[in-house]
């Protein structure tokens, strides 16, 4: 009954790119923070979290437009070193080693991640991070350290491993913040979890002074229960912010003498040391993290799943039952029409014997339709809704169009008010909804000639709604709901099974929206049918 | 003798069609008034517009599915009204969904028919359908 889409689907596939730039604004603020550190420390070699946050743009490959990515974040990382104050060819060198390194892990993930990566597998995360954190960091250091050597004529030697393991646990460091941001993706932040993460930290930062105040003689182990605790309690959010404060607070604090004064009582060693202790524990404490998190998501997962197998099982015995059900009836009239023709036959009742094979005919015709129509409600329940951004305008002429002839016929006039807004939605399958709706209003909302269709639609925030309306007889409230069953009807002098409002139903509960009618008898109807995009 | 009087309600013309002839065919002492949905079946036992002269009848044959009111609903509205629940309904139905049986019975229908497919077996049940309900069973008047 449709027919192909026409090719007036508006072109506004190009997005505004919001996460691109987050991510450049993420990119500035770490770097400039990490770079910050690093020199009021010690003046110790660079230090590069940022390039963990460069990850999240790696890791999300399918979702964002990876040269804009690039573009942005090379753009922040030269504007940071600015700011900090570096000069002209400083700042681009910085930056550019920076890329190459984010460049190299991007590589790295691609090849060795080909399916995609899953971010419940602890395999994955740990390879992850071994390819970022050692591999990818390995290159530039190397290549670092030789440009180090060409130009200050240090040792090769001595600047690779300081290079490579300031990098790499920049990497260690904020790859739990990489991780919180992918993993909220698929479990969006609830206020209540946001809560509760608000008040640990509060305790933290409190205890974390009293540490401080009072028991100073006590390292960061301290903390080492309370964030395995948070693991298991709160998942990877929590105990990503949790390693992230708790990593940057100490290692301003062990860096703050430096800057005073005794600055030579601390050694190198030391604050490698410092650095190592965090890398273990944010390791582990983000393994157990994960793996809580997994098994929680898998869970979900798997009752999502259960509770969506459940339901098509419903659905289609439910489907099975209505089709052999309605199928028998016209095979019972055939058969019975076909036995008493039989009879008619031994009579020879020439008239009887007419009407018989008409009967016999209309129940194949009857029969054939309900074949069709159950194909097509199969159909669209089977096909996932594709959305894309299309006008209502040339959708509801369309409609116009193929019912022209009905509409001339029973002398409807039929008035579309489109109003300029765009939906975004599977426009096939709302086509046909919307010319089921119309089609309906003319099977069984206009009686007479001379009666109106009005068809409307609307679109507030992510909802858009489409009514059509007709001034005929109405229908009983008792019905409302019965109607957008599958093959069911008010009146029995309509042609038709009754299987158009249950395909606009089904439309609408693929785009999270609903189907439905005001009317009462004598009143016309309005049908309506909302869309979420 | 009084002829039995059914009462059936079809939406299906053809269905109606078959029935009535097949009744016919095994003339017995009964009529037939045929209603196409149960909204006017309740006219037609009310005796309102359109059916001022209908008579009460002896015994109800119902399909299930109809259009608007459906079969189960006017098997309740009927059986919980005093002055008809006492007229035999017989459920007669493509329908053999257990669930359907269960809930024509516990809405005190008095019988449960399916259509057979098969025209000998859909005439052979016509017969027992009139012989018992049409003569051997005594229905309230």
């Amino acid at each position: 009954m449709y027919r192909p889409t026409k090719t007036s689907v508006m072109t506004l596939n190009r997005e505004f790119p919001k996460a691109e730039l987050l991510l450049a604004i993420a990119y500035l603020v770490t770097s400039y923070m990490a770079v910050w550190i690093a020199r009021e420390g010690s003046g110790f070699s660079s230090f590069w979290p940022p390039n963990a946050i460069m990850l999240g743009c790696l890791i999300r490959l399918s979702n964002l437009n990876v040269p804009m990515t690039f573009a942005l974040c090379a753009l922040a990382a030269m504007t940071g070193n600015l700011l900090l104050g570096d000069g002209m060819t400083v700042s681009a060198t910085l930056m550019l080693v920076n890329m190459i390194e984010v460049g190299v892990s991007y590589y790295l993930i691609r090849r060795v991640f080909r399916s995609g990566i899953d971010f419940a597998s602890i395999a994955h995360w740990i390879g992850i991070m071994l390819l970022t954190a050692f591999v990818g960091t390995g290159i530039t250091a190397t290549f670092g350290a030789m440009v180090t050597q060409e130009m200050f004529q240090s040792s090769f030697w001595v600047i690779l491993p300081v290079w490579w393991l300031s990098d790499s646990v920049g990497m260690f460091l904020f790859l739990p913040a990489v991780l919180s941001f992918q993993l909220f993706n698929s479990e969006p932040l609830t206020r209540l979890r946001a809560l509760e993460t608000a008040g640990l930290l509060l305790v933290f930062l409190t205890l974390y002074e009293l540490r401080v105040t009072f028991l100073a003689d006590l390292s960061i182990i301290f903390f080492i229960p309370l964030i395995v605790w948070i693991a298991f309690r709160f998942g990877i959010f929590a105990t990503s912010i949790f390693n992230i404060s708790l990593s940057t607070e100490d290692l301003a604090t062990l860096l703050a003498p430096v800057t005073t004064s005794i600055s030579s009582e601390l050694s190198t060693e030391q604050i490698m040391g410092v650095r190592l202790g965090l890398v273990f524990m944010s390791c582990t404490t983000l393994a157990l993290a994960i793996s809580t998190q997994s098994n929680r998501e898998s869970e979900k997962r798997l009752q999502a799943s259960n509770t969506r197998l459940a339901q098509l099982n419903s659905e289609m015995h439910n489907l099975l039952h209505i089709v052999s059900h309605d199928l028998k009836s016209p095979l019972v009239t055939v058969q019975g029409f076909v036995g008493l023709l039989r009879h008619h036959l031994k009579t020879d009742a020439k008239d009887a014997m007419l009407n018989d094979i008409e009967r016999v005919e209309s129940g194949t015709r009857v029969m054939s339709e309900l074949i069709e129509d159950t194909l097509e409600f199969s159909t669209t329940d089977r096909t996932k809704a594709q959305p894309q951004w299309f006008n209502f305008d040339p959708l509801f002429q369309d409609v116009a169009e193929v019912l022209e002839g009905q509409l001339k016929q029973k002398e409807v006039t039929l008035t579309l008010s489109t109003p300029a807004a765009t939906l975004k939605a599977d426009e096939v399958k709302v086509r046909q909804a919307v010319l089921n709706l119309v089609e309906n209003a003319l099977k069984y909302g206009c009686p007479e000639p001379g009666m109106t269709i009005d068809v409307n639609a609307r679109q507030e925030d992510n909802e858009a709604r489409i009514t059509v309306s007709d001034n005929g007889p109405g229908i009983d409230p008792r019905y409302h709901e019965r109607i957008f069953k599958l093959f069911s009807r008010v009146d029995n002098d309509s042609e038709g099974t009754g299987a158009g409002l249950a395909i606009v139903a089904k439309v609408a509960n693929q785009h999270d929206g609903e189907a439905g009618v005001n009317s009462a008898p004598s009143k016309g109807a309005e049908f309506w049918l909302t869309l979420n995009s | 003798m009084e002829l039995v009087h059914f009462l059936l309600i079809e939406d299906n013309d053809a269905h109606a069609e078959l029935l009535e002839q097949t009744f016919e065919a095994n003339r017995f002492t009964n009529k037939i008034s045929h209603v196409p949905s149960a909204d006017l079946a309740i006219k037609f036992l009310r005796q309102e517009a359109g059916y001022e002269d209908a008579e009460r009848p002896h015994v109800i044959l119902l399909d299930l599915n109809l259009p608007g009111m459906s079969g189960l609903e006017f098997l309740e509205l009927v059986k919980s009204d005093p002055e008809y629940k006492a007229i035999p309904v017989v459920v007669l139905t493509t329908s053999s969904s257990p669930t359907d049986l269960t809930r024509a019975y516990e809405l005190y229908a008095n019988s449960y028919l399916t259509k057979p497919v098969d025209f000998g077996r859909f005439a052979e049940m016509v017969d027992h359908l009139n012989l018992y309900w049409g003569v051997m069973n005594v229905s309230p008047d």
